[in-house]
């Protein structure tokens, strides 16, 4: 009996959600808007609740601004590279969305976007020039695969009250005065104490009880101080991956030993249990985090006293740039209403919140040279700390380098071949050395050139 | 077999059940526990047992953040549609593959077990396509009708293995009174596999009620979203707020958890084919 | 048992050899009948999708632009190890499925032998065991990773104090893949609950006889229980081998296919080149290799299953 009423229960429930499904559906027909065509592009995107909102009103301002093109926005919450390949695959790719940078420039080498060099290099809003260094992606001589949405730079993340704790000077924030190797190491060991209270520059301290590391970065940014030693991954020549270059090695090796032979830094395997790096700043398991501009949002939330500096340098202090780029797909029916979509997006104003807020950085230049611009983003606290402008902002402009996966190619398939060497390298059973002479041949012979930088 | 020989195997039992239980509850127990701290809380090492304080905001959040309800109605509709579809034909199919004799039927048989060999990743693509030329993407239907189309090979294949334990007489005994196979259908083979039923209407909705990759793909508007693709949000790109998708997490698994234990006892009152024998 | 099929003896006789022959005849299309859903669904759900990634896997298909026809170009390159990634998961993962197949079967069926008896709060302790099934892996890989922490993890806190060997579980490329089974005995709750379903249906009086006979729990377990839960241990065994060579999740959530690929599954390893690397054509080929592998498995499974596995209904 009382399975028979839950099925009723259930079957009228089926019913009801069916009817106000159909309800929301109207006719598609080809209509007018202030003389001109209706238009309708689709905007995807990943995101956090958040950004979704934001996302949402950009899509709807731009429609405020342009009342015959809609936007329906395409929030893909998971597995984004899956169902975009899905999408693809039947000629249904959305109109504009962002893409991790390597399946962004393989995709556009295999014909799936559209050259933005095409709209660019005739637009008079929009100019290369009035955008920062290094945010422009081309994956062959003038193609252009995307343009970042937002930058993402590295920087030397702490927690304030630390610092001032243990009676150390706060990291530099300007590029001049960086930390060299020494000075961090020798900071990163004063800051990692054992369950004895001694800390690491004591002979007595016990590295199998660490209660307190002084850094912690993920394994993913190996190559994060590989630029800061006039080195790169790729070779000069652009013939080879670079993986016997001493001064490459040199610069992997630094990290590792922050795990294996100083143990001022966990290893993936103990910060694999802090999943969030600024958890980690606020219950104090780590003073320092080498890490990406975004964790501001969490930083700036938790409501902890945070502050910023450059990255420790080797021998020119630099920063390692991320943005992922946004794009157009080559199937676009309306790629001149994308294009506009497009710029749309690039201009900070359209999600100012997200820029405030600390997660986004601009990519037009205007926002980090003019003080009126600069002040609407970089300032706003808690999403910025003091010293953000110099450490990040200005570093960025001035010292960025794009990571070296916006140049390589296939570079997924290299990447899986170096990374689970390096597995090695963390946990302490070989050296980088070691590690990238035993894989460099395999790695090589899937190097298949590289992306030009204009 | 002495008495005291039989309290001690009692007690072995009991002290088997418990610690295994415990093993058991500690997951779940975990995911309580996290849903109502706060991120700073959740990772403390040593590990903290009970919340300080307790964080009920996470409780509210997703629903701040998200239409969990018009979520929840969405995903009602595909576990409803699914579970009817599922129910009803593989039902029928198992029945054909055991209890029918017919030519060719276990080569079949064996051809449609293939379906669950080729890993989803290579036949997605093809699917996709399939439906986008029936014109049905972003809509339930390719979530639901391949339900009433035999309703999964696992499906039919469990039901087919306890249809095939029961007795080939009781058939022979419905001819003989002049019923056909729609009367030994009904009257016997479901009745007296009620509990293998029960087991196939519970894996069916607890997988229509987690899958996201589904969902995910064939629909785009967000009005149409289901709960696992609402749980999927709060683990953000740069972020995830621990906390609250703890919480949500919580609030999804919860109907799941209560269904089983009401289901539980459908189970064990399992009908002996005694009670039919005469 | 006996009553029954002198009854059912009885009436047979009853019938005429020529009635019979027409139930038969009429049953050959009927059957067909009630198997149309589920044959109709196979053909038009998963015959093309499988037909077209078999083609696919003749071809350099990179999605989106058009596949050119390559031959057998992909399978070359798998087996004459170009890919060092194939051999490397096909080891992997055989070695996870003839580690996790045995053991979830035996932890599960013995579950629901315990699950079984008449004990108190037998509801709670079904719940319970079944539970880990339905927590998201979410929350429980969250758990997982502490467990496991080689530093501050339970497992090797308890270790320490029983002064055994601590183990680096997931973090060391030897133990990854036992540890990963060892997870996997947590989620057996669908397996038992299956298990417990087949037990429902032995009726009492099969161990009723024994007792009279003085056979004792371990008689019951090999003449009543073994034998008429056959077809579903045979069920759960095969679903077992499909499902583990198919296993996904867990790695990709816990490990990534590290340390050193010593957890890189099969799947995880076709899925890398069908989304990540978007060589789709090479990805279909990588699929039909595991697809061969499964239906090699299944068939001698099938084949064993004559011997030991007993059906009631089939009247051998």
């Amino acid at each position: 009996m009382r399975v028979k009423l839950l099925l009723w229960a259930l079957c009228s429930a089926l019913l009801l959600g069916l009817l106000s499904g159909c309800g929301s559906d109207n006719g598609g027909a080809a209509q007018t808007v202030d003389g001109k065509q209706k238009v309708t592009l689709t905007y995807a995107s990943w995101g956090s609740p958040n950004e979704k909102k934001v996302q949402e009103q950009i899509a709807r301002k731009f429609t405020e601004k342009y009342p015959w093109i809609e936007v329906n926005y395409m929030h893909i919450p998971g597995d984004y590279v899956t169902k975009l390949t899905t999408m693809f695959a039947a000629n249904q790719a959305p109109d504009v969305f962002p893409i991790y940078k390597a399946q962004g420039l393989q995709w556009a080498e295999q014909g799936k976007l559209y050259n933005l060099n095409e709209f660019l290099k005739d637009d008079k809003e929009l100019t290369p020039d009035a955008l920062i260094p290094n945010s422009i992606l081309y994956w062959d001589k003038d193609k252009i695969a995307g343009i970042k949405v937002t930058e993402e730079a590295f920087g030397l993340y702490y927690n304030a009250d630390m610092f001032k704790e243990a009676g150390l000077p706060l990291p530099p924030t300007k590029a001049q005065e960086a930390w060299t190797w020494e000075q961090f190491l020798d900071t990163a060991k004063k800051l990692t104490i054992d369950n004895n209270g001694n800390n690491a520059t004591s002979p007595a301290f016990d590295s199998s009880n660490v209660k307190q590391y002084g850094v912690r970065f993920d394994t993913w940014i190996w190559h994060l101080m590989v630029p800061s030693n006039g080195a790169s991954v790729i070779s000069a020549d652009k013939d080879k991956l670079n993986l016997e270059d001493p001064q490459v090695i040199d610069a992997v090796q630094k990290m590792a030993d922050l795990i294996t032979v100083h143990h001022v830094a966990p290893s993936p395997t103990q910060s694999k249990n802090i999943p969030s790096p600024a958890v980690a700043l606020q219950s104090r398991k780590v003073a320092m985090d080498l890490d990406g501009q975004w964790v501001q949002l969490d930083l700036g939330q938790s409501g902890m006293n945070y502050g910023v500096g450059v990255l420790p340098k080797l021998k020119e202090s630099k920063t390692i740039l991320f943005g992922e780029p946004e794009v157009i797909s080559a199937t676009t029916k309306h790629p001149k209403e994308a294009w506009m979509f497009y710029k749309f997006l690039l201009d900070a104003k359209s999600g100012l919140e997200m820029h405030a807020s600390g997660l986004w950085m601009p990519v037009a230049k205007e926002w980090y040279t003019d003080p009126a611009l600069i002040q609407q983003w970089a300032t706003v606290k808690p999403g910025h700390p003091e010293g953000y402008t110099d450490a990040i902002m200005n570093q960025t402009l001035k010292n960025g380098v794009n990571s070296y996966d916006y140049y390589l190619k296939n570079s997924e398939k290299i990447n899986a071949i170096i990374n689970p060497a390096l597995d090695q390298v963390w946990l302490g059973k070989k050296t980088v050395q070691q590690a990238f002479s035993e894989v460099s041949a395999k790695a090589n012979a899937e190097f298949k050139g590289t992306y030009p930088e204009k | 077999m002495t008495t005291r020989t039989f309290r001690w195997q009692r007690v072995l039992l009991y002290a088997v059940l418990i610690l295994g239980s415990l093993l058991c509850l500690f997951p779940f127990y975990w995911l309580v526990r996290s849903s109502m701290m706060d991120l700073a809380q959740i990772f403390e090492m040593p590990p903290k047992w009970i919340p300080e304080p307790f964080v009920l905001r996470n409780f509210i959040e997703p629903f701040e953040q998200l239409p969990f309800g018009r979520y929840f109605i969405n995903t009602l509709i595909i576990v409803v549609g699914t579970l009817i579809g599922t129910l009803l034909s593989s039902t029928i199919a198992a029945y054909s593959f055991s209890r029918m004799k017919w030519v060719g039927r276990d080569k079949v048989f064996a051809v449609l077990l293939t379906s669950m060999m080729l890993p989803f990743a290579v036949t997605l693509i093809p699917t996709f396509i399939g439906w986008q030329s029936l014109g049905l993407i972003n809509t339930y239907a390719p979530l639901i009708v391949p339900a009433f189309f035999g309703g999964g090979v696992f499906n039919i294949f469990l039901l087919r293995q306890f249809y095939m334990t029961l007795p080939r007489e009781l058939d022979e005994a419905v001819f003989v009174d002049g019923g056909n196979h729609f009367t030994i259908f009904t009257r016997i083979i479901l009745p007296l596999s009620r509990s293998a039923v029960l087991v196939i209407g519970l894996f069916t909705f607890l997988n229509t009620w987690n899958d996201f990759m589904g969902p995910l793909v064939y629909l785009n508007d967000e009005s149409k979203f289901t709960l696992a693709i609402g749980l999927q949000q709060f683990q953000g790109m740069y972020t995830a707020q621990w906390g609250v998708l703890m919480a949500a997490s919580l609030i999804i698994v919860l109907p799941a958890i209560l269904l089983f234990m009401i289901f539980q006892r459908y189970l064990m009152e399992g009908i002996a084919l005694t009670g039919i024998k005469g | 048992m006996q009553s029954m099929t002198e009854t059912a003896e009885r009436r047979q006789t009853k019938v005429t050899k020529s009635s019979l022959s027409s139930i038969r005849r009429r049953e050959n299309w009927l059957g067909w009948l009630f198997a149309a859903p589920a044959i109709l669904g196979f053909i038009i759900f998963v015959l093309g999708p499988m037909i077209a990634s078999l083609w696919l896997s003749l071809t350099d298909y990179k999605v989106a632009s058009t596949p050119n026809f390559v031959g057998l170009d992909n399978y070359q390159n798998l087996f004459n190890g170009t890919d060092a990634f194939f051999y490397k998961s096909l080891g992997v993962t055989l070695y996870y499925v003839i580690l996790s197949v045995p053991l979830q079967i035996i932890v599960a069926f013995f579950l629901a032998i315990l699950l079984n008896q008449n004990v108190k709060g037998l509801a709670f302790f079904r719940t319970a065991f079944y539970l880990p099934t339905i927590v998201p892996l979410i929350a429980s890989s969250m758990v997982w990773l502490w467990l496991f922490d080689p530093d501050m993890g339970l497992l090797n806190v308890i270790m320490r104090a029983l002064h055994l060997p601590e183990s680096q579980w997931i973090y060391s490329e030897t133990t990854v893949v036992p540890t990963l089974v060892l997870m996997s005995l947590w989620t057996v709750g669908g397996t038992m609950v299956i298990f417990l379903a087949g037990l429902k249906d032995i009726p009492d009086h099969y161990y009723e006889a024994i007792e009279i006979d003085g056979g004792n729990a371990l008689h019951k377990l090999i003449y009543i229980t073994i034998p008429l839960t056959s077809p579903t241990i045979f069920f759960n065994t095969i679903m077992g081998f499909i499902g583990g060579f198919q296993v996904f999740v867990q790695p990709y959530v816990m490990t990534q296919g590290g340390p050193n690929n010593g957890s890189l599954f099969y799947i995880f390893y076709l899925f890398r080149e069908a989304f990540t690397f978007s060589n789709m054509g090479y990805a279909c080929a990588i699929a039909w290799v595991l697809f061969i592998v499964i239906m090699i498995f299944t068939f001698l499974l099938f084949r064993t299953s004559q011997k030991w596995v007993y059906y009631e209904g089939e009247g051998r």
